[in-house]
């Protein structure tokens, strides 16, 4: 029998804004420890905050991206809890009157995870604990922080994957936050439960602590295990919050008291009421770029394959890039260009991230222009690419008039004949059932014609002629 | 009149402890108080549950500019320990 | 019937004026005395007089002579543009933060920090060529009325030292009483400028919450707290709110909007202004205190002001609300004393980071202070939260609501400042919440953000001062000092506790 799996997601992204939230500290990474830091992230007496309106700005594109309904009036409040990473003894957030509420993101399978809310909140200090002693850094206190929170919809790990990427991949898109689960800027929770089909919702476990998208998926197939075991053997469970242990991909209860604490929010008085008029919601709106769901819808139109598409659009500046070039360059070719050289040029995820390539999108089109109306072949094509890509140069440096001008067919007959003439071994090999043979007398043509060629072609009269 | 749990529940909360006298002194002032203060229980009202003194438009906020920072030595100065631009905490000290 | 109070005029050898800003800066502006030798005036005054009220913890000679100095060489090239208070000596209440020196807040939990940034309004007077003389006594973290709950001990009323100066800012007030200061600043959550200046004949000034920053002086209960001049005279404390008051960034809840300054706008003409009366703040007051206010409405009916009885339905509730929600915002402001970053730390061993924070608490604070932090928790736990905190909401703007009305009926409503004269100076009565209803008269304005004064305005059969009060709608704070100024100006009362202090009969 198959057991449900019930599943909310809470997600904490870190916006990618200059200062922080409630100061005007940098946010900028990696920094000595308490060197951005000033007396309001630290909590000093008398201090109060000073709402940065990027963190309005970002997270209503955030809410824009993800079909939220921006709210016209928000504030902020106080969740009490007393932790050495937390310096007012309270976190400043939004308990009451979120800046987004009731948005979705739209699975490939047509369904819907729909979201409650996304609000503004700070970050803690960070936490280094080492020979007995508790280090604490501030740099991180007061980063502003959405969290996303979604409904319980999701009902496999599968498409809690997809929705994490989803999310992730529309979030880069409006330039609110680089979304790294390895780097932190991305933190996931998830909200489990499991019951019989038919039977009420079961007891829910939060898990945290897992730093990576396969980690969450190893985290969640334990998870669900456990859960159904229990009930098996009607074993209780327990609402609790359990950490995920990435040595075995086990999950533990943490013995944490911030559990047991009743928050007692209410609402910060160092911070007044903020109304977010129809304007500043505009104003955003006209600066949004195309999201990723309608970048991808143009692209097939244009006849590049899904799979091709979803690689192109999962980096910002590679579907800039490629949006731009096929507006007068040819889609199929270009995306095996940008499939094939440009990607092969740059190895790591974080260079494809940056995309920083010396060939101009023009240059690119204009060779993806030759290619198609067979000036040249694919193969002269993708090595003056290679070339391109390492000088920065334009592809007339690399191809000539007369590369441009082809073979005529009659030469072609006559170099294929050649081949043949040349490499009887070969001839009889393919003769023989050796079909790779075959390459070889091609290759033999591509050779006589310094590449120029159309192997395609070379390739038919080959066979005629061994006939 | 306080109970006893809700006072240990707010002591804890609290991050306070309290001896015997003082808890019985406490329980006894804390429920001077709330008995005062319980007045407002006996009264119905359809005013807001929000007092809002002040209300602004998102366009009155501060822009994203880096402004000064504390230095890390003034910052770390009101501590009385800290170490490699730190602050330390023991997790037990000594002899515990 | 009205009995026609005798008004004692205190003389003294040599003939006693109240100091005024205005007076010694115009002595200043011509070079009658420099500001240094002003400021060493104060010092020595402060050296022969504070030891019997203690009401400076912390004497800053070095700041102040250093100040004084730069006070001078920038007169000199300021000449008539100088800024009025240039060069005049003043106090803080160790609540404000100056950056590099101690703020206390009187308490141990903050017995050795030094601020690493300077307030606002401070700054703001430094920007004047204000002289700081140093830091004033309090009630530990402002808590408290009597300025006796500080770790540096009482603070004695100037006019009996027996008696209490009233709190939390009974350091300030003391020090412009008895003319150790020129003018200080306090604080004022529920009357704790005002009831203090009342206590010691001196003019407490609590301005319409929002238009004086916040930032830099130490929290106590956010939505109720205001910084307050305090000072010998209605337009002194005017020139002090004209100078610190403003939007500021640093501070969200201050208030964007024009500020004139009122010190133009004060010139003693009441004519055909309402001053209302509520009742009820009559009540429970002493026979002297009584009296003396009849005696001032009379004094306004002659000047041409119109007194109206005016109501206030949910007055009842103003201390119930000013407690659940003021300890409310207590104890989450004073969640982060935990002695990691700043502040007492316990030198007792501990098993784990909550058992050192919570003996480092307990050791830090005083009772006052564990009390309210203990109430706020209560109010906001979720079984207290709908039925205590929002209540108290709810009631909060019921009564916004009520003074909304109110001041449709009149301009400026009239009161005592506290119900008796200054109680002993070790007041502590067994059941606290005695302690809380003296303010009844004075909370009212700090939790619905209006502008209140309080001045002198007689003296009782011990010589002790009566306070009146002035409170007025949001923003109408010209009007109070309007007002406040018109009683005084025409008022022959001397107050003076002789114990000498700096007058300028030079």
């Amino acid at each position: 029998m198959t057991y449900n799996l019930v599943c909310g997601l809470e997600t904490h992204v870190e916006l990618s804004t200059k200062t922080k939230i409630f100061c005007s500290c940098p946010t900028a990474f990696g920094s000595e420890p308490n060197t951005n830091i000033c007396p309001k992230c630290l909590g000093e007496p008398g201090t109060l905050p000073l709402v940065n309106m990027a963190t309005f700005v970002y997270a209503i594109k955030a809410g824009l991206a993800l079909n939220c309904q921006i709210n016209k009036e928000v504030s902020f409040d106080r969740k009490n809890y007393t932790y050495p990473d937390l310096p007012k003894a309270y976190q400043t957030t939004q308990f009451v009157q979120p800046i987004c509420t009731n948005g979705y993101i739209k699975l490939d399978s047509g369904k819907k995870i729909r979201i409650n809310r996304i609000h503004l909140e700070e970050d803690a200090g960070k936490l280094v604990h080492s020979g007995g002693n508790t280090y604490i850094d501030c740099n991180r206190g007061a980063v502003p922080l959405i969290e996303i929170v979604t409904e319980p919809d999701i009902s496999s790990i599968e498409e809690a994957r997809e929705y994490l990427e989803k999310l992730q991949l529309n979030l880069r898109h409006v330039q609110v936050s680089d979304c790294k689960m390895e780097e932190g800027s991305l933190r996931c929770d998830v909200n489990l439960s499991v019951n019989r089909p038919g039977e009420p919702l079961g007891v829910r476990s939060e898990i945290k602590n897992m730093n990576s998208l396969s980690f969450m998926e190893k985290a969640m197939a334990y998870e669900y295990e456990r859960h159904v075991s229990a009930i098996k053997n009607n074993e209780p469970l327990i609402q609790e919050t359990r950490r995920f242990n990435e040595s075995d991909g086990s999950t533990s209860a943490m013995r944490d008291k911030v559990d047991a604490n009743d928050y007692r929010y209410f609402h910060d008085p160092d911070s007044p009421y903020i109304i977010i008029d129809d304007n500043f919601i505009d104003d955003i709106a006209k600066t949004m770029p195309m999201l990723p769901e309608k970048i991808k819808e143009t692209y097939l139109e244009m006849g590049i394959s899904e799979q091709d598409a979803n690689l192109i659009i999962k980096y910002k500046k590679v579907a800039d890039y490629f949006s731009l070039a096929i507006k007068t360059g040819d889609p199929k070719i270009l995306s095996t260009y940008m499939l094939g050289e440009i990607f092969r040029s740059l190895e790591t995820e974080s260079q494809k991230e940056s995309f920083d390539i010396l060939v101009p999108y023009t240059e690119l089109a204009e060779l993806s222009n030759l290619q198609k109306e067979g000036k040249i072949n694919a193969q002269m094509a993708k090595k003056t690419l290679a070339e391109m890509l390492k000088s920065g140069k334009s592809w007339k440096e690399y191809i000539s008039k007369s590369d441009m001008e082809g073979i005529d067919e009659s030469t072609l007959i006559s170099m294929c004949k050649n081949a043949i003439n040349e490499n009887p071994t070969a001839v009889n090999d393919f003769k023989g059932g050796k079909e790779k043979a075959l390459k070889a007398l091609i290759g033999a043509v591509m050779r006589q014609s310094r590449g120029k060629a159309n192997a395609v072609q070379a390739e038919q009269i080959i066979l005629d002629l061994i006939k | 009149m306080i109970t006893e749990k809700d006072f240990e529940n707010a002591a804890e909360n609290a991050l306070l402890y309290f001896n015997d006298e003082e808890k019985e002194r406490f329980m006894k002032d804390m429920s001077s108080v709330i008995e005062f203060v319980s007045v407002v229980k006996t009264v119905n009202s359809d005013k807001p549950t929000a007092y809002k003194p002040l209300t602004i438009s998102a366009t009155e906020l501060r822009e994203d500019v880096i402004g000064t920072t504390l230095p890390n030595e003034e910052a770390l100065s009101n501590a009385d320990s800290s170490e490699d631009g730190y602050f330390v905490i023991k997790r037990r000290s000594k002899g515990e | 019937m009205l009995i026609v109070q005798k008004m004692v005029i205190l003389s003294l050898k040599g003939g006693v004026k109240v100091s005024n800003i205005l007076h010694l800066s115009n002595l200043l502006a011509h070079k009658k005395i420099s500001s240094v030798e002003l400021t060493k005036q104060y010092l020595s005054a402060i050296r022969k007089i504070n030891p019997s009220i203690n009401a400076y913890i912390n004497i800053t000679e070095e700041t102040a002579i250093a100040q004084a100095k730069k006070a001078d060489d920038l007169r000199d090239t300021l000449g008539g543009n100088a800024p009025v208070l240039l060069g005049i000596p003043m106090a803080l209440k160790d609540n404000l933060a100056v950056r590099g020196l101690n703020t206390t807040c009187c308490s141990k939990a903050l017995e050795n920090f030094k601020s690493t940034y300077t307030a606002t309004a401070v700054q703001k007077l430094f920007d004047s060529g204000a002289v700081l003389l140093g830091k004033t006594n309090m009630d530990e973290f402002a808590m408290g009325s009597y300025t006796n709950t500080g770790i540096y001990g009482a603070t004695f009323n100037p006019y009996d030292t027996t008696k209490s100066s009233g709190g939390s800012s009974g350091g300030s007030a003391a020090a412009v009483a008895s003319k150790i200061a020129a003018y200080t600043l306090g604080t004022d959550t529920a009357g704790s400028a005002r009831q203090p200046a009342s206590f010691c004949g001196v003019v407490g000034y609590k301005p319409t919450y929002g238009t004086v920053s916040r930032y830099g002086a130490i929290a106590l209960a956010s939505s109720f707290d205001q910084i307050s001049p305090i000072a010998n005279s209605v337009k002194d404390c005017a020139i002090i709110y004209d100078t610190i008051k403003g939007f500021d960034i640093n501070d969200m809840t201050t208030i964007k909007q024009i500020y004139a300054p009122c010190l133009d706008k004060i010139d003693g003409n009441v004519k055909n202004v309402k001053i209302g009366i509520v009742n009820e703040l009559f009540e429970n007051c002493s026979k002297d205190i009584t009296d003396s206010l009849h005696q001032a409405i009379e004094m306004y009916r002659k000047l041409g002001a119109e007194i109206v009885d005016v109501k206030v339905p949910h007055i009842e509730f103003a201390l119930p609300v000013y407690y659940i929600l003021g300890c409310a915002e207590i104890s989450s402001n004073f969640g982060r004393y935990d002695g990691i970053r700043y502040g007492y730390k316990t030198t007792k061993p501990y098993k784990d980071v909550d058992d050192f924070i919570a003996k480092t608490r307990s050791e830090s604070f005083g009772d006052d202070v564990k009390r309210r932090i203990m109430l706020g928790i209560y109010f906001l736990s979720q079984n207290n939260f709908n039925e205590y905190f929002l209540k108290a909401i709810q009631l909060r703007n019921e009564l916004v609501s009520d003074f909304d009305e109110a001041f449709k009926q009149c301009d400026l409503i009239l009161s005592p400042t506290t119900p008796t004269t200054a109680t002993s100076f070790d007041y502590n009565p067994e059941n606290v919440v005695d302690k809380y209803k003296a303010d009844i008269c004075v909370v009212m304005t700090n939790v619905c953000g209006l502008p209140a004064v309080s001045i002198p305005c007689g003296k009782d059969k011990l010589g002790l001062p009566i306070g009146m009060q002035l409170m007025g709608a949001k923003n109408s704070d010209c009007k109070v000092l309007n007002a406040a100024f018109a009683f005084e100006t025409n008022s022959d009362l001397k107050l003076d506790p002789g114990l000498g202090g700096v007058t300028y009969d030079i």
